[in-house]
């Protein structure tokens, strides 16, 4: 196994979080380098030793193999709190208009969303990034690299378009 | 109708409710018959928070006043502010929207799902690094108090009195007197530290105009210096 591919796999094991393709230039040249990721991640899966190395938040993470999941959480007796319906429709009119105000959110939701944009932020899964620039200068709300990573997803592409979404209705009608 | 608020995200959720229930399609409602069915729904609303309340009635109010748009005569046009077919379709497009977000919350509940599942170490090892060089904050401010604190020296600077006109043109007399000379015989004929300071300046000042060369053989040599 060459340097760089073990450096790989122990940084991801440091890591924890997702560690984004941009920043691996770093370590491992960056010639023929998504092929060589791809490789990396293939040898490791097929290894088979209850640990997976996914695709997430436009990176890379090393997580546990799904087979074991049960028996590894009931062991550090995890419990998994999932987001209310109304924290999940702010944050999918976050990730779709970011930077966006909390007015603006308001309006679309036709409710005050102060309270869910509170428990998003608490969780680390959405940041303000900005004011903008209009009387009063709102504070602007954007997703963070957590907000991929919560949902399993490897950028706002992996989420439908109003467009699709629209298609799929007219299918489904 | 039994409907229960607590069981809708907010009135827009509600309102989409009433209209799937009546069969009618978002860009063509019936304002009439949801206005008094959305009312009629939110009857209890006393048993919700101020806040979640204040957003259903704000709907309702909006609602009503729709209707009343309609149903009033639109002979006389006083207020050509509100055009309720443009109202309504205002509507349509906000609640299409908000019903899109809210299908795609549903989606990432099922991404969520699945993600959740993805078990991973949550905090960093954090690796210490040189701890022997970290210093606590009172050593640190022994040593940067001192620092900030300084007294101030004042510098003062004294005015010279050199008359560099002066200088210039003696310096100016003696090289053009001679075809040619050593810097030092300049110097010597000066006795002030700045006079001296200047003539090297004056003599730069001649060189440039082309009235003499000067050459040195190596740093801190004396100078040769030569008419043109």
């Amino acid at each position: 196994m060459s340097k760089e591919n073990k450096i790989f796999y122990a940084l991801l094991f440091l890591s924890g979080k997702s560690i984004p393709s941009e920043r691996l230039k770093d370590i491992i040249e960056p010639f023929d380098i998504e092929n060589k990721l791809i490789e990396y991640v293939g040898n490791f899966n097929s290894l088979e030793i209850g640990l997976k190395i996914i695709r997430v938040a436009d990176g890379y993470q090393m997580v546990v193999d799904r087979e074991i999941y049960d028996e590894c959480s009931k062991f550090f007796d995890l419990k998994s709190e999932k987001l209310t319906k109304s924290t999940k429709e702010t944050i999918a009119i976050i990730a779709y208009n970011q930077p966006i105000t909390k007015q603006e959110i308001d309006y679309i939701r036709g409710v005050n969303s102060t309270g869910t944009i509170k428990q998003l932020l608490d969780k680390n899964l959405i940041k303000i990034s900005g004011r903008k620039d209009v009387p009063g200068r709102p504070l602007l709300y954007s997703v963070t690299n957590d907000f991929y990573e919560y949902f399993g997803l490897n950028n706002i592409s992996d989420l439908p378009t109003l467009r699709e979404w629209q298609e799929l209705k007219k299918e489904l009608d | 109708m039994d409907i229960k608020l607590e069981n809708f995200e907010g009135p827009l959720d509600l309102l989409i409710y009433l209209i799937k229930k009546n069969e009618m399609n978002i860009y063509d409602i019936s304002i009439v018959t949801i206005a008094d069915q959305f009312i009629n729904s939110i009857k209890d609303i006393e048993k919700l928070h101020l806040e979640v309340a204040a957003d259903f009635i704000n709907l309702a109010s909006y609602l009503v006043y729709l209707k009343s748009k309609m149903l009033l005569p639109s002979e006389k046009v006083d207020t050509p502010d509100i055009d309720v077919e443009e109202e309504k379709f205002k509507l349509g497009q906000r609640l299409l929207e908000y019903s899109f977000y809210r299908d795609v919350s549903t989606y990432l509940d099922e991404c969520e799902e699945k993600a959740v599942k993805n078990l991973k170490r949550c905090e960093q090892i954090e690796l210490k690094i040189n701890r022997d060089n970290v210093y606590d904050a009172y050593t640190l401010a022994h040593y940067y108090f001192p620092i900030v604190c300084k007294e101030k020296i004042d510098i003062k600077l004294d005015k010279i009195n050199v008359n560099f006109k002066d200088v210039i043109s003696k310096v100016k007399n003696i090289v053009l007197s001679r075809e040619s000379l050593l810097y030092r015989e300049i110097v010597n004929s000066f006795f002030d530290r700045y006079e001296i300071a200047a003539s090297l300046i004056a003599m730069l000042e001649l060189i440039k105009l082309k009235f003499i060369s000067a050459l040195q053989k190596e740093p801190f040599e004396d100078i040769y210096i030569r008419r043109l």
